[in-house]
């Protein structure tokens, strides 16, 4: 083929648009990824921490509140 | 490749990992190679030019896993090139094509036999269609590419020792068919 054909086809510029539209959409892909992380982490943690305040609360009995009436003798 | 050549393209290579524009460099050294290169075995312009585009744009998005291993850089390229072509023709599931230029068959009988007529050339390019695609991806990239059997080994993954057995079974033939003596160039 001859190289004047060839050269019709030559475009560096397109390959570097192209190459820059790939590293943004890695980029974008990134911080997409640590924003999921960060949230499966925070939702873990926060899990653990309710499920430990539930437990704490059925363990300790002097939280229910209760009333004693003292009947000083007044019948 | 002199040297001088080596260590220039190594610090294009350098420069275009910092700033990818700088790639463009080896781009306009290598494009007219590698277009050629996949239109012999594509046959279709457009489609040579996509596989050409994708074939740097490939090279661009690793440049900073390239290592030099003994071989040009453009056999790298040459071998993004190849990868390609064959990812066209499985995804494609079409038969392989090769185009061989009748000029360069006529450059290499030149070479090789002083007493050559129209019906031998005729004869050799029906013949060279025969060939298994194995046989004609070594010849291309020796004789129509002048690469040398260890970058050709690194272009089609296969050992030096394949490439040599390849071409020389194929020589072999040619030279039984036709009374055909290619010369090497002292490229080993």
């Amino acid at each position: 083929m001859s190289s004047g054909r060839i050269a019709h086809h030559r475009n560096y510029d397109e390959v570097l648009s192209r190459h820059e539209r790939h590293l943004k959409m890695k980029r974008l892909m990134r911080i997409l990824i640590y924003i999921l992380i960060t949230v499966v982490l925070v939702v873990i943690f926060l899990s653990f921490f309710l499920v430990r305040r539930l437990e704490q609360q059925k363990r300790e009995p002097g939280n229910t509140t209760s009333s004693v009436v003292y009947n000083q003798g007044k019948n | 490749m002199s040297d001088d050549e080596i260590q220039q393209e190594f610090k294009i290579l350098e420069r275009s990992r910092r700033n990818p524009r700088a790639f463009g460099e080896l781009y306009e050294k290598y494009f007219d190679r590698i277009f050629n290169f996949i239109y012999r075995q594509t046959d279709d312009e457009d489609l040579t030019a996509d596989l050409c585009s994708q074939t740097f744009l490939i090279a661009l998005k690793n440049l900073g896993r390239y290592e030099f291993r003994g071989v040009p850089f453009s056999a790298w390229l040459y071998k993004i090139a190849s990868n390609e072509v064959n990812k066209h023709y499985r995804k494609a599931k079409q038969e392989r094509v090769f185009s061989i230029e009748e000029v360069r068959v006529r450059e290499l009988i030149e070479q090789g036999s002083d007493d050559w007529d129209e019906e031998i050339v005729q004869r050799l390019l029906q013949y060279l269609k025969s060939l298994p695609t194995d046989m004609l991806e070594v010849l291309e990239l020796r004789f129509f590419e002048d690469k040398d059997f260890k970058e050709i080994s690194f272009i089609l993954d296969i050992t030096e020792s394949g490439a040599k057995m390849r071409t020389y079974r194929a020589l072999d033939r040619l030279r039984k068919n036709f009374n055909l003596q290619i010369k090497y160039d002292g490229k080993e």
